[in-house]
């Protein structure tokens, strides 16, 4: 005997495992006793157990490479037996996981992620709320920002900012009109810039009559001053006025956009014109409850003090960014990150499903591989890496979605915003930090629902016999309900998806009524240097009669605004009789009045309908007159003729004269904004000679060739004056309707994953309650039960969660839809065809998801289950 | 020509021919902790062991329970042909690059 105690012999037993277990152990217990008869027993005894722990410890670092290696091959073998679990699973989590963060990705870029600058997380906006309406505004003036400044003594930093077109002159290039960035000194702190060549403005650069000063961007110094450092202290003219440029920013700075042209706001402006957003930057430790209360305080203050620019109104700190998309879309991105969350979730619980399945149908193989010695842990260990590996697939796919998904809106925002990069904070791309978090969430409960599967399996302890899977079935309600709520969840933002569908169809084939192939346009501004009517007619005549000449073109015409193309055209429109006090504006309707040329109609392939068009005669001597469209005579004569009727159009300064109707035009599409009312009138530009016009020509051929034929036209007659927005007909549509071609796709592939999750939910469903009635389909196929009456047994078992999530989430899908109505391009929230489209995408999705599984399951055959059993 | 015989590899297999051919695990551990110092578990020596036997170089057999052992049994090798000549190989080639500097490595094993 070595004398080694017992408890120490059974700690060697319990830890030393293996091949060779017996000859180590007894190799152990041969040495103790060598040992205590040199060094004592309790020396010994020590010797032993450390002796143990090392051993056992060198096992399963061994044991551990050895046996994963293991692990992954059987997972692979596995993954080749049971592809569509595997496969299903990746794919479930690929889009759950890519969607989730594609949302989330945008929700954060344009409302979370905030100012990276220092203490940038300290920065809100302000806005302004009116109590009565509820309607909340970003828009601040400077004498607000200063009454702020003065009762909030809680900001380390505060400043305002907005963007305006100027007009630009200089001898570098072509006169031009650019976006100019108004701030207040303080924004340059705020944001940490600092300048290349020159200096940042100062406090002498805003008081009134100090010298106009400008700062370049170091992007358009480079391009239109071909980085030129002498270009500092030099001037150049800006909307007339000489303005001398002071300094070039660092490269990349910038802040609401390209920001060419940054302009000091100071003592020129309109000190009460609310135009400007306000930036304020919280002391440090000042939390923003402190904030609202005393914004609150100061909100009551100023509406006794100064009751004209303050009663009913309030001062409200809005997170930074959510002002400049307005809270309505804000609210629409936090719907959308939440929806992302939801399918995340939804991703799970079917990865869930799909291993629960997979656990059933192992059970056998599992309880064998018990049986003949396998411990628990190896086995719970082999689950593990099998999980891990669909779970693997799918982040990677996620990953890869998520990222194609965000650069495709990358490019979608600089495409939709002409080009511009969108506000400096806005940055899409694939967050780590995000991804890893979600991707550790799905990894981990993909594993520990597998082994929780598996545990539940063995823990059953029969190896798939015929009886006693009766409890399981009852015990998977909750998973009927989840099912339900998937549904649900799919049904409704399926809806949503399927209007915006029909939106962006819509887009692609509706009837303008004008045509728009081989028009080119322009826009031109002629400002502070055509200050009469008759300069500006004469201006506008010399260049329609000049493009009319140009070889390939077939007409010309200029107007206010193009048609789609609203460009301040709205205005109070009075038709002679309509009953109105004179006094209260707002009685009077609001429509479309555009001043154009004769040719207008013709160039757009139209004609008048009823009456005369415009014509040479028409001009500032004569008669007043006016067309009207076929809504506007619609709406205000009904069947009777407008022509011989008279209406006047209102302006900022009062009336204008009143005016023959002596034709009605076409319904030709005044606006982008099909939400608004069509009716509009159209003014002869001889009469109401415009300070801006846009110019419209037809020509034979590739429309893009006469580009520069336009440039060069007005560069002639005025070499000062610039051209903007000079691109095609389909071009211009294209650019505003950006709104339904870029804010929708990111609900339509939300709703598309949300039907895919449900239908991969629905299956995962079906398919484990077949397998758990395998037995009982087995009985019934041998009693007599026909295919048919087992297909329709296995699909019932799902049929009325589906049906009540289908009906809940259709249901929920017309409240939500409505939130969305100025998204959905000529498509009524509640549109028939797409609840039609939606009820039968999903009751044909989950029918054949169900029944697929249910039509395998009624193959079962008693005689191989009971040869199996 | 098999793989190149590891460190532990050839001492063990000098050891078992030390033991002219025929040893327990044991008896392998002991000799090469009472000649080299080194102290490795008993568990290493059967990896190894079961390495060498699975490339044919050595033969294991079980042998009787023993009171001292706790009732275990022990594991025995014997050495093979292949196991010898791969083991001659092997000194053949420290033998050959040592040729010359023996004096020098005699040295430096004293001073250190």
């Amino acid at each position: 005997m070595s004398g080694l105690p017992g408890w120490a012999r059974r700690v060697a037993e319990w830890l030393v495992t293996g091949y060779d277990r017996e000859f180590v152990l007894g190799d152990l217990e041969q040495m103790f006793g060598d040992r205590a008869a040199r060094s004592g027993r309790p020396r010994a005894v020590a010797w032993f157990l450390a002796s143990v722990l090392r051993t056992a410890a060198s096992r399963i670092r061994s044991g551990l490479v050895a046996g994963l290696a293991a692990d992954v091959r059987l997972a692979f073998r596995q993954f080749r037996r049971a592809p569509r679990v595997h496969v299903g699973g990746a794919a479930v989590l690929t889009v759950g996981l890519g969607v989730a963060t594609f949302a989330w990705g945008i929700y954060y870029a344009e409302q979370v992620r905030g100012l990276q600058v220092g203490g940038g997380d300290r920065v809100i906006e302000l806005a302004l709320r009116d109590r009565e309406s509820g309607t909340q505004r970003p828009d601040l003036s400077m004498d607000d920002l200063e009454a702020v400044r003065e009762g909030v003594p809680l900001f380390e930093l505060t400043a305002l900012a907005g963007v305006s077109e100027v007009q630009l002159n200089d001898r570098a290039g072509a006169p031009d009109r650019i976006a100019a960035l108004r701030i207040t000194p303080s924004l340059f702190e705020l944001l940490e810039v600092r300048p290349v060549v020159g200096r940042l403005f100062g406090d002498s650069d805003t008081p009134r009559g100090s010298p106009r000063v400008a700062i370049l961007s170091h992007r358009f110094w480079s391009e239109r001053y071909r980085a030129d450092p002498g270009i500092v202290g030099r001037s150049i003219r800006i909307d007339g006025e000489p303005t001398v440029v002071v300094g070039v920013l660092e490269r990349g700075a910038r802040y609401l956009g390209a920001d060419p042209l940054w302009l000091p706001l100071g003592a020129r402006e309109d000190r009460q014109a609310r135009e400007w957003s306000a930036l304020v930057k919280l002391a440090e430790g000042v939390d923003r409850a402190r904030v609202d209360a005393a914004l609150a305080t100061l909100s009551s203050a100023l509406a006794s003090e100064r009751p004209e620019a303050w009663r009913g109104r309030e001062l409200l700190a809005v997170s930074f960014g959510s002002a400049l998309r307005g809270p309505h879309t804000s609210t629409k991105l936090r719907m959308l990150s939440w929806t992302g969350v939801l399918l995340y979730l939804m991703a799970l619980a079917n990865v869930a499903n799909l291993f629960l399945v997979r656990a059933r149908v192992r059970a056998r193989e599992l309880a064998v591989r018990r049986a003949i010695g396998a411990g628990l842990p190896s086995v719970m260990r082999q689950l593990a890496v099998e999980a891990s590996l669909p779970a693997g697939l799918g982040l990677v796919g996620g990953a890869l979605l998520a990222d194609a998904g965000l650069g495709w809106y990358r490019g979608a925002s600089l495409v939709y915003g002409g080009g511009t990069p969108g506000p400096i904070w806005v940055r899409y791309g694939l967050e780590g930090s995000h991804f890893v978090l979600l991707a550790a969430g799905a990894l981990l409960s993909t594993v520990v629902v597998s082994l929780i599967a598996g545990a539940w399996e063995l823990g059953r302890g029969d190896m798939g016999s015929l009886s006693g899977r009766g409890p399981a079935t009852r015990s998977f309600a909750l998973g009927r309900g989840l099912l339900a709520v998937e549904v649900a969840a799919g049904g409704t933002l399926l809806l949503l998806s399927m209007l915006l569908l029909l939106g962006a169809w819509n887009l692609r084939t509706v009837d303008y009524g004008f045509t728009t192939e081989s028009v080119m346009t322009g826009t031109v501004e002629l400002g502070a240097t055509y200050p009469d009517a008759e300069a500006r007619l004469a201006f506008y005549e010399a260049l329609e009669l000049d493009l009319s000449a140009v070889p390939g073109v077939e007409s010309v015409t200029l107007a206010t605004q193009l048609p789609m193309i609203r460009y301040r055209g709205l205005r109070r429109i009075e038709v002679e009789g309509w009953e109105w006090d004179g006094q209260d504006l707002e009685q009077l309707p609001v429509h479309y009045a555009d001043v154009v040329t004769p040719d207008f109609f013709v160039t757009f392939g139209r004609a008048v309908v009823g009456g005369r068009g415009f014509n040479s005669g028409d001009i500032g001597d004569s008669e007043p007159v006016a067309l009207v469209n076929e809504p506007f005579a619609q709406l205000f004569f009904g069947s009777r003729p407008p022509i011989g009727s008279r209406v006047r159009v209102w302006s900022g300064s009062g009336p204008g004269p009143w005016r023959s109707i002596v034709g009605v035009a076409p319904h030709m599409w005044m606006d982008t904004d099909v939400n608004h009312m069509p009716q509009g009138v159209y003014l002869p530009m001889a009469q109401a000679p415009p300070a801006w016009a846009q110019v419209a020509i037809r020509v034979r051929g590739d429309p893009g060739r006469f580009a520069a034929v336009l440039r060069q036209t007005v560069a002639r007659l005025d070499p000062d004056l610039p051209v903007t927005e000079v691109q095609t007909m389909p071009q211009l549509i294209r650019a505003r309707t950006r709104l339904y071609r870029f804010q929708s796709p990111p609900f339509i592939a939300v709703g598309l994953a949300a039907l895919f999750l449900a239908v991969a939910g629905l299956y995962a469903v079906v398919s484990y309650l077949s397998a758990l009635r395998v037995g009982e389909f087995g009985i019934r196929a041998a009693i007599g039960a026909s295919r048919a009456e087992l297909i329709r047994r296995a699909a019932s078992t799902a049929a009325l969660p589906t049906a009540l999530g289908a009906l809940a989430g259709v249901g929920l899908g017309m409240y939500v839809v409505r939130g969305f109505d100025r998204w959905l391009f000529l498509v009524d929230p509640w549109s028939p065809v797409a609840i039609g489209m939606t009820v039968a995408l999903l009751v044909g999705s989950t029918a054949a998801s169900s029944l697929l599984p249910a039509f395998r399951a009624s193959r079962v055959d008693l005689a191989t289950l009971l040869k199996e059993e | 020509m098999g793989r190149v015989l590891g460190e532990l590899e050839q001492l063990l297999l000098l050891g078992l021919l030390r033991a002219g051919g025929d040893a327990s695990g044991i008896d392998l551990r002991n000799d090469l902790e009472l000649r080299t110092g080194r102290n490795v578990l008993p568990g290493a020596v059967y990896t190894i062991m079961e390495r060498l036997r699975t490339r044919g170089l050595v033969f294991a057999y079980t042998g009787d329970a023993t009171p001292e052992r706790g009732g275990r049994r022990r594991k025995h090798y014997r050495l093979l042909p292949a196991g010898e000549t791969a083991l001659a190989r092997a000194y053949g080639q420290i033998a050959a690059m040592a040729e010359g500097v023996e004096d020098r490595l005699r040295t430096l094993l004293e001073e250190s």
